[in-house]
């Protein structure tokens, strides 16, 4: 079994896959190796103390690369750094917990973690947001909520984040406006598992390119984009424009494309 | 190491060295003394060198400063500055610090003026690109997810203080595979182990193809896979220079010329199972010919033979396929010389083009937004283009090519050619998978070669295998213990499960 603890992994897929890998791969009768080629350590033979300092049996960790690496007490590197602790905390904060989604079902799961970090949701048979920590949504799965909007605007959302809307069926509307952090490989995400969304608002989300814009042809049933704020060039214009002939019933909210 | 008798100190004052390395990677550039210099004033040049080391930035600042000397030995030799050479010597890097010496060996002939490599034949820099999760070998799978999650954080990774981060330009577009009726049964069985392992995409019927990729020809294919995540393509020129800038700024050093042999040591007290005891002989170093023609040995402690195309003539130095025992096998590794083509066709598909990989093997992806099209196809086994250049056979284009995806996709018959380019592939005839891990008979060589085609988006996952198992000995993270080179030993190929 895996005994490196699950925080060390950023991301639970990785973790979930070094699991299912290990016990697909190396039972296999596939892999033999096991048996041809035995080293002396194997066959039994004499080994000296210094064994016990061998790299197989040792592993170094946090010591040993802190002795490593360079001290830099530069108060630019310092920031820099502390920036970064907070960063993975945050992505860490954000990730993916697959015991939520059991408990909750997706749309419920999705809901709390949106509004435990100050979005708004709505459901599809209600006609208004719900925000704020204080919720009362029910802490089980219940039938009869379905996740139709999501507002997540101004909450710092990263990759790690969106693995939480996963599999949400009746999801129409996602307003993504002020998350910096979004960029190409958030729209993949996006654009492969949300393919339901009708709206898509990305304003200020700076990181996105043209390249990330032109994978969103596989939502065929968006109808509203807004770019807004998203620095452009001649081939975001054009993406934007082949886009609208791709995805019939498009509109592009923020491109100009009739320039001096 | 010196041992400071006095029959090796008095050598050492005499011989004509271009540099002296002190122990704990500190370097400092010295005048070539011609003559005898004095003790005395020799450890004085040399305290006032260290004092000034100390002081100095970190190593940042001598990223591109012109190498006055090469080193003459190493802990770590990386043969091949490629992508695998590059990745290997970041990992070890960013791992051990000033705690592993790591010399790079690239033999690229064109340099410009201020010493920059240019890399113009290697394969890193003429590939396409891709990156995929879809195949049917798990280790394969799990290689690309990681290199898909490293180029994500590749910013963060490879930041060079000073200077932008990389920008490896990743357009998520997928990859599409399509299956006749024969193969249909073996691409929802790699459908399903993808799954199992993390990876996103969905099966197809051919209506639904029809429906999402209007202008595809679904005659007779019966089934589709399209990737849905981390699939793509990126820019491997900048890859390769992130890690390269990278692993120079952690202090790895890189060296231009060219790997011309090997120097043994014959060392008959060590065991090594399956060698007849008093008989082994250790690498001890490489000899290089530098750009200006001179032979230059370099001792390593630990070897790595990740020379892309030409690793199985660097192994071939090694002894390995012309000896005794272990040494009788060859590395199965030479260069297979791949074509791809630059069209452009103005009514042809549009956003929604996937790298799409026909059932006979031809591919084509969108290039850019103007109707532009990359295309290429590997060739039958019997149709081999010579490898002795990188020139390109144009009638191969219409002769295997076109005909293929101008069925797949009507509005190719129109289509023009603008420019082809061919590269290498690091072909591994055994079984068209990587070689990666500890050689059996040589206890200080390690092979990162033979990936046949993937070895860029597998660059990241195998340098950090590599730096594993030097390091601490095992794979830790992905095991890659069954591509070690014990299989070409026993018999035993991992083959891709092609649905072509």
């Amino acid at each position: 079994m895996n005994s490196t603890p699950r925080c060390l992994f950023r991301d639970w897929r990785t973790f979930a896959c070094s699991l299912r890998f290990q016990s697909s791969v190396r039972g296999s009768e596939d892999n033999q190796l096991s048996g041809w080629r035995k080293s002396f350590k194997e066959r039994g033979e004499w080994t000296s103390k210094f064994e016990l300092f061998s790299p197989k049996t040792s592993s170094e960790g946090l010591i040993m690369r802190m002795i490593r690496a360079p001290i830099d007490l530069r108060p630019g590197v310092i920031k820099r750094w502390w920036k970064n602790k907070k960063e993975e905390y945050e992505m860490f904060e954000q990730s993916y917990i697959p015991d939520r989604h059991e408990i909750l079902g997706n749309d419920l799961a999705a809901a709390h973690f949106v509004m435990y970090r100050g979005g708004k949701v709505k459901f599809s048979n209600e006609n208004k947001w719900r925000a704020g920590k204080e919720h009362g949504l029910p802490n089980q799965k219940e039938p009869g909520y379905d996740l139709e909007a999501v507002d997540a605007s101004d909450v710092n959302l990263y990759y790690q984040g969106l693995f939480n809307f996963k599999d949400l069926k009746y999801l129409k509307s996602l307003r993504l406006r002020n998350c910096r952090h979004m960029d190409d490989w958030c729209l993949d995400y996006i654009s492969g598992e949300l393919g339901t969304l009708e709206e898509l608002d990305l304003q200020n989300c700076q990181n996105i390119t043209e390249r990330g814009l032109a994978c969103l042809y596989r939502l065929q049933h968006l109808r509203y984009l807004n770019v807004n704020g998203i620095p452009q060039n001649r081939s975001f214009e054009l993406t934007c424009l082949l886009l609208e002939e791709t995805i019939p019933g498009l509109t592009i909210e923020g491109v100009d494309y009739v320039k001096q | 190491m010196s041992r400071l008798g006095s029959h090796s100190f008095v050598r050492l004052l005499k011989c004509n060295v271009r540099c002296v390395r002190i122990c704990g990677g500190q370097r400092f550039k010295s005048n070539e003394p011609s003559e005898f210099e004095h003790p005395v004033s020799r450890t004085i040049r040399v305290l006032k060198g260290d004092v000034k080391n100390y002081f100095s930035l970190p190593e940042g600042e001598k990223t591109f400063r012109k190498q006055h000397f090469l080193s003459g030995h190493c802990d770590v030799l990386v043969i091949g500055g490629g992508i695998m050479g590059s990745s290997i010597a970041y990992w070890l890097k960013q791992r051990a610090r000033q705690g592993l010496h790591v010399v790079v060996v690239e033999k690229d002939p064109t340099v410009i003026p201020n010493n920059v490599l240019c890399y113009t034949s290697a394969s890193t820099v003429l590939s396409v690109g891709g990156i995929r999760q879809q195949f049917s070998v798990p280790e394969s799978i799990q290689m690309s997810l990681f290199g898909a999650e490293f180029l994500r954080n590749v910013k963060k990774h490879l930041y060079v203080e000073g200077h932008d981060p990389p920008d490896v330009q990743f357009t998520p577009t997928g990859y599409l595979f399509l299956a006749t009726e024969k193969g249909a049964t073996q691409l929802e069985e790699n459908y399903k182990l993808q799954q199992e392992l993390g990876a996103k995409n969905e099966l197809l019927s051919p209506t639904k193809l029809k429906e999402k990729f209007p202008w595809l020809n679904t005659e007779d294919i019966a089934l589709g896979c399209h990737g849905l995540r981390d699939e793509g393509w990126f820019d491997p020129w900048s890859l390769l220079d992130g890690f390269k800038k990278k692993a120079i700024n952690l202090g790895a050093e890189y060296i231009q010329g060219e790997a011309v042999g090997f120097k043994f040591k014959s060392m008959p007290d060590v065991m090594v199972e399956g060698v007849e005891p008093g008989t082994y002989e250790a690498l001890d170093s490489l000899l290089i010919k530098t750009p200006s023609g001179d032979i230059h040995p370099i001792k390593f402690g630990l070897c790595v033979i990740a020379a892309g195309p030409q690793s199985g003539a660097v192994a071939k130095m090694a002894r390995i396929g012309n000896g005794a025992g272990y040494l009788q096998f060859p590395l199965p590794v030479e260069p297979r010389k791949r074509y791809v083509y630059a069209f452009n066709c103005p009514n042809g598909p549009g956003l929604n083009t996937p790298l799409t990989v026909d059932p006979t093997g031809a591919y084509f992806r969108r290039e850019g937004l103007a109707g532009s099209f990359i295309g290429g196809r590997s060739p039958d086994v019997d149709k081999e283009p010579s490898t002795e250049n990188l020139d390109v056979d144009h009638q191969f284009f219409d002769d295997y090519i076109w005909p293929h995806i101008a069925k797949r996709v009507k509005a190719f018959e129109g289509l023009k050619v603008n420019s082809a380019w061919a590269g290498f592939y690091e072909y591994n005839t055994f079984d068209a998978n990587g070689i990666v891990g500890l050689h059996p008979y040589y206890q200080n060589l390690y092979l990162a070669t033979g990936f046949s085609g993937h070895g860029i988006q597998h660059g990241p996952a195998v340098g950090r295998a590599v730096m594993e198992m030097i390091i601490d000995g095992g794979f830790k993270t992905i095991d890659l213990s069954r591509l070690s080179f014990d299989r070409i030993i026993t018999g035993n190929p991992i083959l891709e499960n092609n649905i072509w």
